[in-house]
């Protein structure tokens, strides 16, 4: 998927968006930028980077393993100040070189880790969807533009209109540019991967990227409080609610529910062998709710007596499925079985254009299985040829989620596929491999 | 740069950020072992630290670990240029936040030398830095150690170095720590292990607990990875000192250390310091003196963290399998270090099978099963009906139908022909496994070697392409201590001499064929010698007489099948657990009341060295001798003689001598014991009985030196040996019994003496050395059987004679002497 | 950890504080220390109760006993309720002094024992209602150690729980001598249950730990045969009679019946694997926690698997806190099977392979439901939503004539504190110095905090395939077809 080289770039431009060309551009013109990606792989690598690096000497929480207490927040809001440093301190002239770039970037940060990390190219892709708008129309058309725009792309994301539709889109929404866009281009149109105002030199382009990534900036901030407006409508007085394993917006979101004077009790599965729960069940009863831990083996057990389940996401797939933390589908199946709504709490930065083809293995990852037994304990050829298996990660079929709570509202699965539309422009969908 | 980084990822609380507050942080790396633990492939174009470990260079994982501690200049020291091209490629593809200067000195052969060189370009300043070897495999998050040490050291400058341990299954299981050393008491008869640890090192650290808060570093007061010894000297004052010494046998040293400046000075003060373990390490933790002290800590890894040395091929093996099963996530195949995933991408499927999917090509035919841990690099080609377990298999490779792999490490170009098999065994770069052919377990097969058609490699034996003489260039590069180049040709000569003999490895006599292959090994259509390590004097041998070789040969080949793959360490365990016991059994006493000052029992050793001879007072030396090692109980000159007594006449009398050597060396006797021993053997053999004549005694004794002289000619080396056969004589003559009673009349043991001298087995020098010890006994006035015999006038008879002699011709007695050798 | 140690005795001295309170008829040893005010009219109103108790029922209550400590009831729902109800109104009582870590969902369940309070109390409860003759016959020792080690946990386990009761009967009635003054009691089959088994069997129940399901079959097995004895047989004949009963039993109904599951022709690799010469999918079995009968099956298979053991695999699913699988683990791998080792979360990941899942039962509900270890529920329905067999595995005794609906009706409660550790080392005595690390050390001081620690769950009979016992393999349907042919006296 390397891009076609655009003629009337100069030379000291980026011409595709292979992560090796966007490596050696960088170190030709923007060495500091470099080190600075440099800096935010090797973290990503050895996944220290969505670690608060409170990793006290009691070692509960540190930068190893730390994948599934860790704060998928943070990853984003860090991506989003690369990519923000990057962009602003870079040399491009127009939308496309921009797009380039940040396809480049997109791809690089992939091959580094970031099928760890699906926030991180969620958040690449938000970007670019914004830079697509900004270099599409003018500043002051685009809440309009957003809508129609993705509106109408989803209604050609059918791989042959792949090209055309943003074209034909233009052609409607913003004529005028047409017209001011240089002749030259427009022989070049069929071979170009963007539609031709994209090529269009302006200055001013920088400045509004810029402001449109500072809104996304301030949509992750008060992603949080978003989503504790809705508490009240989903948790109700005297309901018994279980959660899985330490998820800070869940844990928000609960408490916001107790500030908010409904009494209820949270059932907390301790989520072994990373022991999230205990976390969360401490700081929950700190706040005032009525708290049980559980063992993860009482879930089915106790589930009878339950109301409402709620589960955090690592990521919500196109298909309305979710990667949770693992054991996550085994408290699904036993809320669905005993006909108890699960309800998933995210923000919607989680949410990746992709669909679980490989099931359980989907965006899964193994850790190291010291947790599930200690490397002390391997004594002999006889321990130590036994396969232990820790995944981070579980896959839930959409089915078995009742409802979506997020930042900027509630859905059914179903509609997940809908809000991909909002969020990303179709060309940006294929993966970054 | 560090600070635009800060403002840059605000918000961002990264553990690499901390670190660039202070003074950019050095790296040291080892990039060389000092040992010969890799060959033959270290002769091969891959340097040691250079072998691909699932596929990435060994030192890459070091160097990526060195990035992610957030060291921003990274030192690599190494002696061979294949390393130094090597860093600096990886220099241009990787990161421009780490900058790698190499340090390469051809002539260093110890890490000590190699620290000393560091310390003398002064290249060193960050404080602390960190001190890594090249083979070094870990995910630790350095930032708490690196902040603790500082503050450590801030309070106390002598707090100079902190090393960072893993608890692995000990090999043998600890009991609650006691007051007096405790190595032996902490086994259990199953054997358990772990097999990270390299069996040659058996590691007991002394650890102060009492100041242990939750992650408070402990301070070593005990260092000893020894594995003969089976008794920890532990001074009083530290006893003292530190209430609650906690000795651990459970702890793997991960060859990481953050280390103070003053590190480097102190070794180029110890001018002989070569390994930091064995030597810096140990001593300046023993140091008693208070002023003296440098403070050493240990960190001891969470269970979570991961970090281990491949250190021998057995540990490569042990490590590999580990990153297979994610031990030390997120280290793992489908995470490659920086640069490689430019090129490649491992895909982790089900049962930790990782297939390369970015370059692919790799076609696996359908029949063929693929199990539990293992990589299959690009471009590859499995036939049909392959069985391949747990193997790394390298890019490039061609495997045809029917070939079972199990537990093997292939490394890129390698081929491998129909229905061949390989178990437990590395084959080196391009190296080819020809149709039918058998790797046994434990095997290296080096570089573009060839193992011919339906030859079967006898286990644990290795292969290269390599000329001895290459080998002989490289041994001064690569041998643990400064033994000087032709010492170390001639004791090579030496080895290719022996092997013919010496059984290790299955070989018969290869070296005859000059050639560089040895068919009767790889087969007619193969290439490549099999190798065979060299005898270094590492040994308390100080002779270079061939039966050291031999023995010392023997005991190297026995340390390199320990330190393959697929090795079973329980006999060595169990032997080992064995001989410590028995010392313990024996020091019990010693230990509660002499261990805790040392010199105590020197003087008891000296008192039994003097006091040769007789049975009882020879297990007390056995017992209380610090030299370790030997078998409790065991009257070793009893032995001795009973082998010579074995020895049947007519055979060639080096393999008696050999015999005796290896003994020797097996309980760590002397040659004076050997002496002894041949001694009493001759006495025994000359059949004395009761009315013999002086003259018939001497006919007898004639009769018998003449297939005996030259074994005690060898063994003896110095005086020292030849007053041995003296004392040996003296006490059967005072022994009682037949021989006693005949010998202990002054004419037959002064004849018997005088033969012996006249036989050229004494010479004057020990024989005076022996009266005059008897002159000052009696001067001391003490009277005894010996005193007795010494005082008839037969026996002072001889000795004014021989004094006589001495005085008037000593050029001709050098002559005989020099005739006599 | 000293802490914790701390903790942990606080705990004890608040459970041994409740034990005394509960109106339970523990009469208090009259070496403790000294009675509060509270404590002595406590007692005497114990006392009391005890003497109503005794004249207007001789039967044991349901106290804190497990709800069905008299097999042979039909009703067994309706009763667990009242007494349940009974239960909650004493507890309440004791719950408004002390703010105590019970879960209110599961208050009707008695809470947990502390070792240490049992210990205290032990040797000194009486049972209520056991009427006695003037000269208190004492608990036999065995008895006494038996009922401790139950209460720590030492043995565990149906089959051992059980084996281990049986063999204490064994010893203590080889040891009877009927008294010669015996309170009215001239028939020595009624010396023998009133003054061995019964009181011996309810302090175990009331005052270490609510009795297994084996335990009550086995019980009332062992009653109705000493009721069945002759009258006028001689001590000896009586006590040899018992006693071949006894090994009689445990030989048949426990290990052979073990053997003839493992032998069930079903279970045999030759039948149930596809051609096992083909390597590329081998049999993958999962299994949950530790079970003899599974293990026997496992090990049976190897030994006549005549692949070397590559044609099957076994998938050990563990969980804390007894991670019993380890055991299981280090057997299989003595007898050379190849394994894999994971945590309840991996259940998911690794259902995708297996072909087959055995599970162990501690008790089987006589509609068919199987109670088991707590987390055996989890592990049936991941495989009957994955569409894969489930095959439970346990001996025909095990079956109760209970019935229950959900895994919390009927349950028992651990030590809460286990929750709170967050090491996976097998449960053994260095926790403490583990589990200080958790984020839950201290969950005593924390308000509005509990720790619930089930011990059983009951697996729905729409999520088995199949029970297999030493009669054969049967659909859970006809469980109670199977009951009704075994016991026919009810």
């Amino acid at each position: 998927m390397t891009a076609s080289s655009i003629p009337d770039l100069g030379s000291n431009s980026l011409s595709t968006s292979d992560p090796a060309a966007v490596r050696s551009w960088l170190s030709k013109h923007h060495p500091k930028q470099l080190a600075l990606l440099d800096k935010f792989e090797i973290e990503l690598r050895l996944g220290r980077l969505s670690s608060t690096t409170k990793a006290g000497p009691d070692g509960v929480i540190a930068a190893v393993g730390a994948t599934s207490t860790s704060d998928r927040l943070l990853v984003t809001r860090r991506t989003v100040g690369l990519l923000k440093h990057i962009i602003g301190a870079t040399r491009w002239k127009n939308g496309a070189q921009l797009l380039v770039l940040l396809r480049g970037l997109g791809r690089e940060l992939h091959e580094v880790g970031g099928f760890r990390e699906p926030v991180i190219e969620n958040i690449v892709r938000r970007v670019m969807a914004a830079v697509r708008e900004e270099a599409a129309g003018e500043p002051d058309g685009k809440a309009t533009d957003t809508g129609r725009l993705s509106l109408q792309s989803i209604l050609w994301a059918l791989p042959q209109h792949v090209k055309s539709p943003s074209n034909r889109s233009l052609s409607r929404t913003d004529s005028h540019q047409r017209q001011s866009s240089i002749a030259s281009e427009a022989d070049l149109e069929s071979t170009n991967e963007f539609p031709p105002a994209f090529y269009v030199n302006r200055p001013e382009l920088k400045q509004t990227v810029m402001e449109a990534i500072q809104e996304i900036v301030t949509e992750l901030e008060d992603v949080y409080g978003n989503i504790e407006d809705q508490a009240t409508n989903h948790i109700h007085a005297g309901e018994v609610i279980l959660t899985y394993g330490k998820s800070k917006t869940i844990e928000r979101f609960l408490i916001a529910a107790a500030e908010k004077k409904r009494t209820f009790q949270v059932v907390v599965c301790e989520d072994s062998p990373s022991f999230g729960g205990h976390e969360m069940a401490k700081s929950l009863a700190k706040a005032g709710i009525d708290t049980i831990v559980i063992h993860d083996s009482a879930i089915f057990a106790v589930m009878a007596r339950v109301n409402k389940v709620l589960l955090s996401a690592h990521a919500v797939l196109a298909n309305g499925g979710l990667v949770a933390s693992s054991g996550s589908n085994m408290v699904a199946l036993g809320a669905y079985n005993n006909a108890v709504p699960v309800v998933v709490i995210t923000g919607m930065f989680k949410l990746c254009p992709m669909f679980p083809h490989e099931g359980q293995d989907t965006l899964n990852d193994l850790v190291s299985p010291s947790k599930v037994m200690d490397i002390t304990e391997i004594k002999d050829d006889l321990l130590s040829s036994v396969e232990l298996i820790n995944p981070v990660h579980d896959y839930v079929k959409p089915e078995h989620v009742s409802l979506y709570v997020t930042n900027v509202g509630s859905f059914q699965p179903s509609y997940i596929y809908r809000l991909l539309a909002e969020y990303y422009h179709t060309d940006d969908w294929k993966s970054f491999e | 740069m560090g600070k635009k980084s800060k403002s840059s990822t605000a918000g961002s609380s990264s553990a690499a950020d901390d670190a660039k507050h202070e003074a950019q942080l050095q790296a040291v790396i080892l990039a060389d072992p000092f040992s010969d633990t890799f060959r033959p492939t270290s002769f091969d174009r891959c340097a040691p630290m250079l072998c691909p470990l699932n596929n990435v260079i060994l030192l890459d994982y070091t160097m990526d670990f060195c990035a992610g501690a957030g060291v921003e200049e990274l030192f690599v020291v190494c002696v061979d240029e294949l390393v130094e091209k090597h860093v600096n490629a990886w220099q241009q593809t990787n990161s421009a936040m780490m900058s790698v200067t190499v340090v390469r000195d051809p002539s260093l052969t110890n890490a000590g030398d190699a620290l000393r060189e560091l310390d003398r370009r002064d290249l060193v300043q960050s404080d602390p830095f960190l001190l890594l070897r090249g083979d070094v495999v870990a995910n630790v998050d350095l930032q708490r150690v690196l902040q603790e040490h500082k503050e450590r050291h801030k309070q106390d400058s002598s707090a100079i170095m902190t090393l960072l341990f893993k608890p692995v299954s000990p090999w043998n299981v600890t009991t609650p720590p006691q007051q007096d050393d405790n190595k032996g008491v902490t086994t259990k008869p199953k054997a358990t292990y772990s097999t990270l640890r390299s069996s040659t090192e058996d590691l007991v650290v002394g650890l102060d607990t009492s100041t242990t808060v939750a992650g408070h570093a402990p301070r070593i007061f005990v260092y000893d990875d020894q594995p003969s010894q089976s008794a920890i000297k532990v001074p009083c004052s530290f006893l003292t000192a530190c209430p609650n010494l906690d000795f651990r046998c459970d702890l793997l040293d991960c060859g990481i250390d953050i280390c103070s400046p003053d590190v480097l000075a102190r070794f180029s003060d110890a001018f002989d310091y070569r390994d930091i373990r064995r030597e810096f390490v140990a001593d300046s933790v023993a140091e008693e003196e208070e002023g003296l002290q440098q403070k050493l800590y240990a960190h001891i890894l969470q269970p979570h963290e991961y970090a281990a040395r491949v250190q021998d091929w057995r540990t490569y093996s042990a490590v590999s399998y580990d990153l297979l099963r994610r031990w030390c996530y997120p280290i793992v195949p489908d995470n490659l270090p920086s640069g490689y995933e430019k090129q490649f991408r491992y895909v982790q499927q089900r049962s930790h099978v990782y297939r390369e999917q970015k370059l692919g090509r790799t076609r696996v035919g359908r029949s063929s099963v693929i199990k539990g841990g293992g990589m299959i690099g690009s471009h590859c080609f499995i036939g049909e009906n392959c069985v391949i377990q747990g193997t790394v298999i390298g890019n490039h490779c061609h495997i045809a139908d029917n070939v079972t792999l199990t537990n093997c490490h292939v490394w890129d170009g390698v081929s491998i022909e129909q229905g061949a098999t390989a178990v437990n065994s590395i084959l080196a770069y391009e190296c080819v496994v020809k149709a039918g052919a058998k790797v046994s377990k434990g095997c290296v097969v080096g570089e573009g070697c060839i193992i011919g058609a339906n030859m079967k490699l006898p286990t644990f034996s290795r292969i290269t392409t390599v000329s001895k003489d290459a080998e002989g260039s490289d041994d001064d590069s690569d041998e643990f201590d400064d033994s000087d180049e032709d010492d170390e040709e001639e004791e090579g000569t030496a080895t290719k001499a022996k092997t013919g003999s010496s059984g290790g490895g299955g070989d018969g006599g290869k070296d005859e064929v000059a050639v560089e292959t040895d068919h009767h090994i790889v087969g007619k259509d193969g290439r490549g010698r099999l190798w065979l390590p060299s005898v270094d004097d590492d040994d308390d041998s100080d002779d270079d007489d061939d039966e050291g070789d031999q023995s010392a040969l023997l005991a190297k080949i026995n340390e390199m099948k320990s330190r393959s793959i697929g090795f079973d360490p329980t006999n060595l365990y169990s032997e080992r657990k064995k001989e410590q016991e028995s010392a313990q059994q024996d020091d019990g006493y010693s230990d509660n009341e002499a261990d805790n000052d040392a010199t105590m029992r020197m003087d008891e050793v000296v008192d039994d060295g003097v006091a040769f001879g007789t049975a009882d007072t020879q297990t007390d030396g056995a017992s209380e001798t610090p030299t370790y090692g030997r078998q409790a109980g065991v009257d070793v000159v009893q032995e001795l003689k009973n082998i010579c007594l074995e020895f049947e006449p007519g055979s060639p009398m080096e393999n008696l001598a050999i015999e005796l050597n290896s003994y020797k060396f097996s309980q760590n006797a002397t040659y004076s014991d050997c002496a002894m021993g041949a001694t009493l053997a001759v006495l025994d053999l000359m059949q004395i009985t009761p009315g013999m004549t002086p003259g018939r005694l001497v006919g007898a004794l004639k009769s018998q030196l003449e297939v005996w002289a030259p074994l005690l000619k060898r063994l003896c080396i110095g005086t020292e040996e030849e007053k041995a056969i003296i004392v040996a004589l003296e006490n059967t003559a005072i022994g009682g019994g037949d021989i006693g009673t005949v010998l202990g009349v002054g004419p037959s043991f002064r004849f018997v003496l005088q033969t012996l001298h006249d036989e050229e087995v004494i010479g004057e020098d020990p024989v005076l050395t022996w009266a005059s010890e008897r002159r000052t006994e009696i001067a001391r006035g003490d009277d005894n059987a010996r005193i007795q015999l010494f005082q008839q006038q037969p026996v002072q008879d001889f000795l004014e004679w021989l004094e006589g002699e001495s005085e008037e011709d000593d050029d001709d007695e050098d002559d005989e002497e020099d005739e006599s050798e | 950890m000293t802490t914790e140690g701390d903790q942990q005795k606080a705990a004890a001295a608040a459970e041994s504080k409740k034990e005394k309170k509960k109106p339970e008829g523990l009469v208090i040893p009259p070496k403790k220390p000294k009675l509060s005010k509270a404590e002595r009219r406590a007692l005497q109103e114990q006392q009391r109760a005890a003497k109503a108790a005794a004249k207007q029922q001789p039967e044991p209550p349901k106290g804190a006993a497990d709800p069905q400590n008299e097999p042979g009831k039909q009703n067994a729902t309706k009763n667990d309720a009242g007494s349940a109800g009974k239960d909650d109104a004493a507890r309440d009582a004791v719950q408004d002094k002390s703010d105590q870590k019970t879960v209110s969902l599961f208050s009707h369940l008695p809470p947990y024992r502390d070792p240490k309070s049992v210990v205290e109390t032990g040797p000194h409860l009486w049972p209520k209602g056991v009427s006695l003759p003037s000269t208190t016959f004492p608990l036999h020792p065995a008895v006494i150690e038996l009922g401790y080690q139950y209460a720590k946990g030492e043995i565990r386990g149906g089959n051992a729980r059980c084996r281990a009761m049986l063999a204490a009967f064994h010893q203590v009635i080889g040891d009877f001598e009927p008294p010669t003054n015996n309170g009215g009691l001239t028939d020595m089959r009624h010396q023998i249950d009133q003054w061995i088994l019964k009181p011996s069997f309810q302090y175990w129940t009331a005052s270490c730990r609510p009795h297994s399901v084996t335990m009550g079959n086995a019980f009332t097995f062992l009653k109705t045969a000493v009721a069945s004895l002759e009258r006028d047989m001689t001590r000896d004949d009586m006590v040899e009679m018992i006693q071949e009963t006894i090994d009689a039993y445990i030989r048949e109904r426990i290990d052979l019946a073990k053997q003839a599951i493992a032998q069930q022709p079903a279970l045999q690799l030759s039948t149930t694997s596809t051609t096992t010469t083909n390597n590329n999918n081998p049999q993958v079995f999962l299994t949950y926690g530790k079970s003899e009968a599974i293990a026997a099956i496992f090990r049976n298979m190897a030994a006549s698997d005549q692949h070397s053991s590559s044609s099957f695999r076994v998938i050990i699913v563990d969980s804390r806190p007894l991670l019993e699988g380890k055991d299981l683990l280090l057997e299989l791998r003595a007898s050379g099977i190849e394994c894999s080792y994971v945590l309840l979360n991996a259940l998911t990941y690794v259902m995708r392979d297996v072909t087959k899942v055995y599970l162990g039962a501690s008790a089987l509900m006589s509609d068919g439901g199987v109670l088991g270890r707590v987390g055996t529920a989890c592990v049936a329905l991941s495989a009957h939503m994955h569409h894969i067999p489930v095959l439970v595995c346990c001996e025909s005794y095990k079956i109760s004539n209970r019935v229950q609906l959900e895994s919390i009706t009927g349950n028992e409660l651990g030590d809460p504190s286990q929750v709170a550790m967050t090491t996976n080392a097998s449960s053994s005595d260095d926790d403490d110095n583990n589990n200080n690390n958790g984020a839950l050390k201290d969950w005593l001081e924390t308000d509005n905090l509990r720790l619930l620690n089930l011990l059983y769950d009951l697996t729905p009979s729409e999520f088995v395939s199949g029970i297999v016992t030493e009669l054969g393999i049967i659909p859970p349907t006809s469980v109670a077809v199977l009951l009704r042919e075994m016991n026919p006296q009810n």
